[in-house]
């Protein structure tokens, strides 16, 4: 069905697919963060306006985009499974979720703790920000209904559905935060990502999001590996595994 | 139509009557523990299927699948040679489908119950409620709210369906559970009918059925 | 032998969920009394000056009507679930989108009609001005549909599930928050005297999308659950 790649939707292939991409992953990730973080916090210039305190960005902004595209994968993921029944797909799902809300999670702390010497308190109503929350709160939802279900097989299908209904939700619940702000505010002064970024600043901030992306990938791979195991554990691959310990 | 029992038979080797339900290495897992695998059954017009088996064994579970509520968790179901998810509808036309629970509303009356019953199924009867439930022994509680009814009673009222739809293929998950001698004589004739006519029946229970001139296939789980 | 069509199977359906919930008549007051003692609360909670009511009278209707509306959509199917008919509904060969739409118009007619009516009584209660009625009405005509909408996925994927009821809310909550948005800002418009019209698109917009996706969805979930 999925020509080449179908060869790596069988659990087995998945699994060691993971297992040696995962630590090549990490390690260029880790690279990345630390060359990003260096850019970030040493090598880009302050801002005028705001001084050292817009360095936040180099975490905050990579992690709000984290927190969505972690909802499109599981989203996606948790569809392949429900159209195609792609075993491995319902891993990659359910192994999104915490991750996505850490992500949504610091995007927020990271906002707010950006917001102290901006706003001078720690939570305002800003558009970004609420519209970070009520995915926290999607996120939740999503892990409460796959909590709440034992079997995993229709765990997974139910959550499938929710991840949808969830994604089609998101831009509507995006612009309405939007609406809404720009109702009660006027023109939002929170502007985190300026639109005339200086190149200095830039380049970090791509490394950075680079860098977000690989670590998403490298735990993905660890955490699904978890699942599959989990997830398989009477097919007789992973008995084998079990007897024969980590080198098979 | 033709064409396609042909070619199934060359896939499966196995022989498909027009009207056959067969289901295929049916293999199902619930919650870590395999209920069966490498399951293959067979029905065809006029014959009955009996699903024995322990509690727990997963009788309800074959049931569900074979009515297409659950999916097997490897390989397939197929009436008239044709796979009953694929072609749900056209499955569906000739199912009637009684299962574990009654399916009835306690604040509606008999008829009331019987008539939405009735409208659900794309084939109905013209039988005539008040025949139906007379047959049944449940005339006087026509106009009565269900609740009334002993579980023996909703039981029945629950198989008045058999009578009121009309489908090539029945599924029963313990029909005679809580009836009374009698009731189960009218019970087992209303299915003995129904094969006769050239229907088929898929059913759990614990009574013996035998009739001589009907062939029972027996799965044991 | 005869052949009901998809729309007499509807109706007929349609019927009997109207049959049974007037027959449960003190189940359907349940989300009523919760709006009304809610919005009460709010008067006591902040005291009684007129201004001060008038300023949060749109928020605090549409907010006890969230509530109140996720609570009712437990009833959906929970009763069908437990006594089998929900497996007779999807075993129909009758395209079962159908029949779950009869049964999530029937529960809108049942919980979210009533809604209506005793939001706009509440809005004098809450000194929200005349000119506010008439959006008020509207917004609520176009956003409980929606409510029933959207909540029948919720429902069918939590139905017979332990504390199903909480769990329930959790998932709907956030998905019900651009309509509330859209509606206290046409309300609160029209106070001013301001145009409502692009929130009103706005929401027919999301009741049309609504409309169209949850059938599916809905059917989906429900089959899911059932397998």
């Amino acid at each position: 069905m999925f020509g080449p790649l179908d060869k790596y939707a069988a659990p087995e292939r998945f699994y060691l697919l993971c297992k040696s991409m995962g630590p090549w992953l990490s390690a260029i990730s880790l690279l990345l963060f630390l060359v990003g973080l260096y850019g970030g916090l040493v090598y880009a210039p302050s801002d005028y306006q705001q001084g050292d305190s817009f360095r936040i960005i180099y975490v905050h902004v990579p992690s709000a985009w984290m927190s969505m595209f972690v909802y499109v994968v599981m989203a996606v993921s948790g569809a392949m499974g429900l159209i195609w029944k792609v075993k491995i797909s319902d891993a990659i799902a359910r192994s999104c979720a915490p991750l996505g809300a850490a992500f949504t999670f610091l995007a927020l702390a990271t906002g707010s703790i950006w917001g102290k010497p901006m706003w001078g308190t720690w939570w305002v109503w800003d558009a970004r920000l609420t519209s970070e929350l009520i995915l926290l709160f999607l996120y939740f939802g999503y892990m409460a209904l796959q909590a709440a279900i034992e079997d995993r097989r229709m765990a997974a299908r139910a959550g499938a559905i929710l991840a949808l209904a969830g994604l089609i939700n998101i831009p509507i619940i995006h612009y309405s935060v939007e609406w809404w702000s720009t109702l009660h505010q006027g023109p939002t002064v929170s502007k985190m990502d300026a639109p005339s970024i200086h190149t200095s600043m830039l380049i970090p901030l791509l490394i950075m999001f680079l860098a977000f992306k690989l670590y998403f990938f490298a735990v993905l791979c660890m955490r699904a590996r978890c699942e599959i195991i989990e997830q398989e554990k009477n097919s007789r691959w992973v008995k084998q595994l079990a007897r024969g310990g980590v080198d098979s | 139509m033709s064409m396609q029992v042909t070619a199934n038979q060359t896939d499966a080797g196995i022989e498909l009557l027009p009207s056959s339900l067969v289901g295929q290495s049916l293999r199902c897992v619930r919650n870590d523990r395999v209920l069966f695998e490498n399951l293959d059954i067979r029905l065809n017009a006029g014959e009955i299927l009996q699903i024995d088996g322990a509690n727990g064994s997963g009788k309800t579970s074959l049931i569900r699948i074979l009515s297409s509520l659950a999916q097997p968790d490897e390989g397939q179901v197929c009436w008239k040679g044709k796979d009953i998810h694929a072609f749900r509808t056209d499955y569906l036309e000739d199912l009637l489908y009684v299962g574990h629970s009654n399916a009835i509303k306690v604040d509606l009356s008999l008829l009331e119950n019987m008539f939405f019953a009735r409208a659900l199924s794309v084939k109905a009867n013209e039988q005539i409620f008040e025949d139906v439930l007379h047959r049944l022994g449940l005339l006087e509680h026509a106009d009565l709210p269900a609740s009334n009814l002993s579980s023996g009673q909703k039981r029945k009222l629950a198989l008045s369906r058999l009578l009121v739809c009309d489908a090539k293929l029945w599924i029963l998950d313990e029909p005679l559970n809580s009836l009374d001698e009698s009731s189960k004589a009218v019970v087992t004739d209303i299915i003995r009918a129904h094969i006769k006519a050239g229907g088929s029946l898929v059913l759990t229970t614990h009574e013996e059925i035998t009739w001589d001139d009907i062939r029972i296939n027996r799965v044991s789980l | 032998m005869q052949r009901l069509s998809s729309l007499a199977v509807f109706s007929c359906l349609l019927k009997r969920e109207l049959l049974l919930g007037l027959r449960h008549r003190s189940e359907l007051l349940h989300p009523l009394l919760f709006f009304l003692i809610v919005v009460t609360m709010f008067p006591l909670a902040l005291g009684p000056e007129p201004e001060q009511l008038r300023q949060i009278a749109v928020a605090v209707i549409w907010v006890a009507a969230v509530l109140a509306s996720s609570l009712s959509l437990d009833m959906m199917f929970r009763s069908d679930f437990e006594d089998g008919s929900l497996e007779q509904i999807l075993l129909s060969a009758q395209p079962a989108n159908v029949l779950v739409m009869a049964k999530v118009l029937a529960h809108w007619l049942l919980s979210g009609a009533p809604l209506i009516v005793s939001a706009l009584t509440l809005s004098y209660f809450l000194y929200l001005p005349q000119s506010a009625t008439v959006p008020m009405l509207a917004t609520l005509l176009l956003g409980t549909p929606i409510f029933s909408l959207i909540g029948s996925v919720a429902t069918a994927l939590t139905v017979g599930l332990r504390g199903g009821g909480m769990l329930l809310a959790l998932l709907i909550l956030p998905l019900y928050m651009p309509l509330l948005i859209f509606a206290v800002s046409a309300v609160n418009n029209a106070v001013q005297g301001l145009s409502i019209k692009a929130e009103l698109y706005f929401l027919s917009a999301l009741l049309v999308l609504a409309l169209t996706l949850t059938p599916f969805a809905t059917t989906a979930s429900l089959r899911i659950r059932l397998s």
